[in-house]
């Protein structure tokens, strides 16, 4: 977000300098306030199940965002709105579009910073007889003002980022989409000639002579290179198709053998699973999709490994959070660079040497189709964890 | 119709001459008696004089592909077992030929050993 975007939007609400002075000058006066109005925001919040279901990381996180609160507060009357101010505003922003905050408890949370603030000016003003003295007459009224344009500034900084994110993900999934179409063109186009490679080494082995082992071995070698390209083409192809959901009932303890089944491991990595021994028998999922979810993740997990040094591991896990089905992958390898979150899901994105960066847009495809997400963060194994979540899959 | 004696025949239509040719130096190999051809229509109008067991057909064929080429194929053969070869991912058609009789579907590039062992276990059902 830009600061073109603070300026037009300042405009348009008529918050002036002299806003921007008040604000300043009524901070100290304020921040008395802050530690109250951050206790009342997050016991709405403690109050709103689905709001209290986003914050995953429990109470620790919760007092993490009140610290953060509190900051945030701090720059509301900071009396300076550049576009470092922007800046920063944007990254709380996203912050909430990353853990999925409803936009609706951002609009009740600003109802409720609002309202503190005007109870502070309030509450400052039967405190200190200097600032009331200072507000009298028309100042008051201005000071007012001052805070429900910043207020409404902030909110369509937040409410922009919101915006900004359904615009980036409209973006990746017409990229998928077209991604999807080249790779279903190369791919099939591909195996026509693919077939008739296999189809003459096949005639050709028969017609050469026994017992040459170089002329063994260089066939051996084409017949591999042309299995390899088969599953290259496998890849996009699957890529290509982008399959309608089909719910069944699926065993999911099973499904993940299966999806690991195929899967090689580079010596010195160590997969294992920690599945919920609570966990429902079956699962009303898209067995096929969420077995490629498996199979991504974890090779994922695997090409997160190859630079590592140390213990290799990956867990996957599988639990059950209400009517969701959770499917979890840790790795032990390096995490995420925090400057790649963002495009972490994004076609194409990859900081691998090897792949096309595909593996997680498909998953995060997948993932949305169940209604579900998908989100990485820092693991228990020091490096990333990514959990997939498949609500519906235990409704009643 | 075949006996034990004769060798099984086979017909393989595929727009791919290459390929064709191959598949049918393979089919030969494994003891067929083989009639190739890259245009269905020409396979089509020399049907009628043609004995075969077996028909192996791409599916995406220019002026007629083989699911449509299955249909009028089988009407002079009903004994006759097809395969399909496909090279896209055309689910819906598949669906329509396996359920107008189409035998077995293989993904190109062909799996060989795949191919000759339905062909084997197709035969066997003739034999009986």
């Amino acid at each position: 977000m830009e600061y073109d975007f603070l300026e037009e939007v300042a405009r348009y609400v008529g918050f002036r300098d002299e806003h921007a002075r008040i604000l300043a000058e009524l901070k100290p006066s304020l921040e008395p306030a802050f530690d109250g109005i951050v206790e009342r925001f997050y016991a709405a919040i403690m109050a709103s199940p689905d709001a209290l279901a986003v914050f995953t990381g429990g109470l620790a996180q919760i007092e993490r965002q009140k610290s953060l609160l509190a900051g945030w507060l701090h720059g509301v009357l900071s009396g300076r709105y550049d576009a470092e101010y922007v800046r920063m505003r944007a990254r709380i922003g996203r912050t909430h579009v990353r853990i999925k905050l409803d936009q609706r408890y951002v609009l009740g949370g600003m109802s409720l910073v609002r309202e503190g603030l005007h109870d502070a000016l309030s509450a400052a003003l039967a405190r200190e007889p200097a600032l009331a003295a200072q507000l009298a007459g028309t100042k008051l009224a201005l000071a007012r003002r001052a805070i429900d344009k910043i207020c409404d500034i902030e909110l369509a900084i937040m409410m922009q980022t919101y915006a900004e994110d359904y615009a980036a993900r409209t973006r990746d999934i017409e990229r998928l989409a077209t991604l999807g179409q080249l790779a279903g063109f190369i791919g099939h186009e591909l195996r026509n000639p693919l077939a008739v490679m296999e189809t003459s080494l096949h005639l050709l082995r028969k017609r050469l002579p026994e017992g040459d082992e170089a002329v063994t071995r260089h066939t051996k070698k084409l017949g591999e290179q042309l299995a390899m390209c088969g599953s290259i083409i496998s890849s996009l192809l699957e890529l290509a198709r982008d399959r309608p959901l089909e719910r069944s009932p699926v065993h999911v303890r099973p499904l993940i053998e299966q999806a690991l089944e195929n899967l090689i491991l580079p010596t010195g990595v160590v997969l294992s699973q920690e599945i919920d021994p609570q966990l429902p028998e079956e699962a009303r999922v898209d067995a096929k999709q969420l077995r490629q979810l498996i199979v991504n993740l974890i090779s994922n997990a695997i090409d997160a490994l190859v630079a590592t040094e140390g213990a290799r591991r990956i867990v996957i896990g599988a639990a059950r959070e209400g009517d969701a089905l959770l499917i979890t992958v840790d790795d032990s390898g390096g995490g995420i660079a925090e400057d790649f979150r963002a495009r972490l899901f994004q076609p194409l994105a990859t900081t691998r040497q090897k792949g096309l960066g595909l593996g997680l847009a498909l998953c995060r495809r997948i993932v949305e189709k169940h209604g579900g997400d998908i989100r990485a963060q820092p693991g228990p194994l020091g490096g990333a964890r990514f959990e997939a979540r498949f609500p519906g899959a235990y409704a009643s | 119709m075949t006996t034990p004696d004769s060798p099984p025949r086979a017909l393989v239509v595929d727009d791919n001459r290459p390929l064709a040719e191959d598949l049918a130096e393979i089919l030969a190999l494994a003891g067929y008696d083989v009639r190739v051809f890259d245009d269905p229509r020409e396979a089509l109008a020399r049907a009628g004089d043609l004995e075969f067991d077996f028909a192996l057909l791409d599916v995406r064929m220019p002026h007629m592909d083989g699911v449509a080429l299955h249909a009028e194929l089988c009407k002079g053969h009903p004994r006759a077992r097809f395969i399909l070869m496909t090279a896209y991912s055309e689910d819906d058609r598949i669906a329509e030929a396996l359920a107008a009789g189409v035998r077995h579907v293989l993904n190109k590039p062909v799996p060989l050993d795949e191919l000759l062992r339905t062909m084997e276990a197709l035969r066997c059902e003739l034999r009986s």
